[in-house]
């Protein structure tokens, strides 16, 4: 389709610059490549001289071998095994039509991906556990404690933060500042009686902006100003200073550029390293299976299947999807 | 630890930073200044008397009720909202003095700012819980407010001659006129509340991103509840001063078309009407400007309705200025 009618236009004589982070669009559509990272040109030469490793590696400044080592995403080995008691337990969350008794359960440091077509329910399960779909039944468990149901405000109170799948909907406050938009969750631990510490706030968000490396040209700059990858990393900073329990990641690195996606795939292991019990959704095959420990695979809005260990395959979770 | 890709040093940020220089985004953060000061050096060349202490009175005297309605218009408008009816709540509250001033002007001026509260909650109450879009929500009580308060004054103009109460409307401390002194304060106040509170901030939050605001947690409901509340109590502070002035609560005329005024000095000030921003400084600056229009024109004996005509073509600009500026980006 679009790559069929861009190369009508070749054929015609047309000269065609493709911009796009999509490296599957690059091999099929261009001729030849040229590479930028952080404003400057790193490798520019005919695609077909390179392999998808290469031209990541590319990318990201790093090793092919490191690249290779590591798996096109940036999550690390699997984590330990985890024995200590779940952290967030969901047990039959229900809403006719779309979720039929959904249940799942995350250990600390533990990453648990949720597999599954699109309108399988995934984002709808996010959602209900971060309170912001209402709910025909079912319930939602932090360290042991139930969250009052449908309410965002308590899933925050209990440690539940999540990173929406629409970044621009539902994400991001565009015209506010970056620091406004880091600090707005964590509003109650920086302000004494209404009023906020400015000093606590932009201590909190010094430490945040260099810890992730965002890129803004100061904390005042408006987040619509920034690339989608510092955006994101902006909502990242946001839940990280609720100081969660549980952090709820819906397509965390789509639409965003391959550097930013490793750094954020990367953040995503440190966290669950530290503790953090991590709920993840992913369209990429790739990052559910390199970045879970285990993966509840849903079908119209139910558990079919629950991949864990060895089993966490792309094989297995194609396998489990065609199945049900 | 996980490894993270290092950005080189020398990634500086995009050059959109720089692009504050565009004129429609300078216009939109400053234009409200530069007319104002415009219009004051007119005055100062064209004027006579415009310098004089008792004309600066004047002016900021008759500002004061629209300034006080506008501040809490500002707050509205920053959560993408409007309060059409901030005018029938200035009636509201100029019906109510007379019937309780029995009870002292105290009494009877709590009074009227419960009244003022309980209406910005109905407003509130109808946005946040109920769904109702704000220029609906709010055209009710601009229609049912100014009646009601016709009823309660049986349609009728009263003289009010409490000293107590009516020295609102002409005491002075250290020359400077009580109505004047009230406006300041409670421009600093949400000026504060702005700037300094959780509420200021959650404001902005729930006008730039409402659903957004849900999923972090934020207290979306109360937070729209809270801004019609005070724009109610703020419309009811300005009708009482309004009365006070005037010598009598006139519950058909008080604060009629005060929503226009109100909203074109928060807009020209630079508050976006799609929320997500509150500029109390430029809204005061709006609000003198109003005022500064209004009465050049009087002096010159141009009738109200091209007043008015002016009033709107600067709340066009003012959109339009902010419209460019947006799409400059």
């Amino acid at each position: 389709m679009a790559a069929a009618a861009l190369r009508r236009l070749r054929d015609d004589g047309v000269a065609v610059i493709y911009v796009s982070h999509k490296l599957d669009e690059l091999f099929v559509i261009c001729e030849r490549v040229t590479v930028l990272r952080d404003g400057r040109l790193v490798h520019t030469g005919p695609i077909a001289g390179l392999n998808r490793t290469q031209l990541v590696a590319h990318m990201l400044g790093r090793d092919v071998a490191e690249v290779e080592r590591h798996g096109v995403t940036s999550f690390g080995e699997g984590h330990e095994e985890v024995t200590a008691a779940p952290v967030l337990e969901v047990t039959g969350l229900t809403r006719e039509p779309v979720l039929h008794g959904v249940s799942l359960a995350v250990r600390p440091g533990e990453v648990v991906g949720l597999g599954g077509l699109l309108g399988a329910g995934r984002s709808e399960t996010a959602k209900a556990i971060a309170g912001a779909e209402p709910l025909d039944a079912g319930e939602v468990k932090v360290g042991g404690r139930a969250v009052r149901r449908g309410s965002p405000i308590a899933a925050v109170k209990a440690g539940i933060a999540i990173i929406p799948e629409d970044r621009k909907a539902e994400g991001i406050i565009p015209q506010l500042s970056v620091r406004d938009n880091i600090t707005i969750a964590a509003l109650p631990r920086l302000s004494k009686a209404g009023l906020v510490s400015e000093k606590a706030q932009d201590e909190l968000v010094e430490t945040f902006m260099r810890r992730l490396r965002i890129k803004a040209s100061s904390p005042d700059q408006k987040v619509l100003e920034l690339s989608g990858g510092n955006q994101q990393k902006v909502l990242l900073a946001r839940c990280l200073c609720m100081s969660p329990k549980v952090l709820i990641l819906d397509e965390p690195t789509r639409g965003i550029d391959v550097g930013a996606k490793g750094e954020i795939q990367a953040l995503v292991d440190e966290l669950a390293e530290q503790g953090l019990a991590v709920v993840l959704i992913s369209s990429e095959l790739e990052e559910v299976v390199e970045g879970a420990d285990q993966v509840v695979v849903l079908k119209e809005g139910a558990v079919i299947d629950v991949l864990r260990g060895e089993d966490v395959t792309e094989d297995k979770l194609v396998g489990a999807l065609s199945r049900g | 630890m996980a490894e993270i890709a290092v950005p080189s040093p020398g990634a500086e940020p995009s050059a959109r930073s720089a692009r504050r220089s565009d004129v429609a985004g300078f216009l939109r953060d400053n234009g409200v200044y530069v007319a104002l000061g415009l219009l004051v050096l007119g005055n100062l060349l064209l004027t006579d008397n415009f310098a004089s202490g008792a004309n600066l009175r004047t002016q900021l005297v008759q500002v004061a009720p629209v300034l006080i309605v506008a501040l809490g218009m500002t707050l509205v408008i920053g959560t993408e909202g409007i309060d059409l009816s901030v005018g029938s709540v200035m009636a509201l509250a100029a019906a109510l003095i007379p019937l309780w001033l029995g009870l002292g002007p105290g009494p009877a001026i709590l009074i009227a700012l419960m009244v003022g509260a309980a209406a910005g909650a109905f407003n509130g109450a109808l946005v946040a819980y109920v769904g109702v879009q704000p220029i609906v929500a709010t055209l009710a009580l601009f229609v049912a407010g100014r009646g009601l308060a016709l009823v309660l004054a049986d349609g009728q103009l009263k003289q009010i001659e409490n000293e107590g109460f009516l020295s609102l409307g002409t005491a002075e401390i250290l020359g400077v006129p009580i109505i004047v002194l009230i406006a300041g304060v409670l421009v600093l106040a949400v000026m504060f509340v702005a700037r300094r509170t959780t509420f200021g901030r959650h404001v902005v939050a729930v006008g730039g991103n409402p659903a957004a605001s849900f999923l972090a947690g934020l207290p979306v409901k109360r937070t729209l509840l809270t801004v019609y509340v005070i724009s109610g109590v703020l419309a009811a502070v300005a009708g009482v001063l309004a009365t006070a002035r005037l010598t009598a609560s006139d519950p058909s005329a008080v604060g009629q078309l005060i929503e226009l005024s109100a909203i074109t000095a928060v807009v020209v000030g630079g508050t976006p009407l799609s929320g997500g921003g509150v500029r109390v400084v430029g809204t005061v600056a709006g609000a003198l400007l109003v005022q500064l229009i209004d009465s050049t024109l009087i002096k010159n004996d141009v009738p109200d309705s091209l007043s008015q005509i002016i009033q709107a073509l600067l709340i066009i600009a003012a959109v339009a200025v902010q419209r460019r500026a947006g799409a400059a980006r």
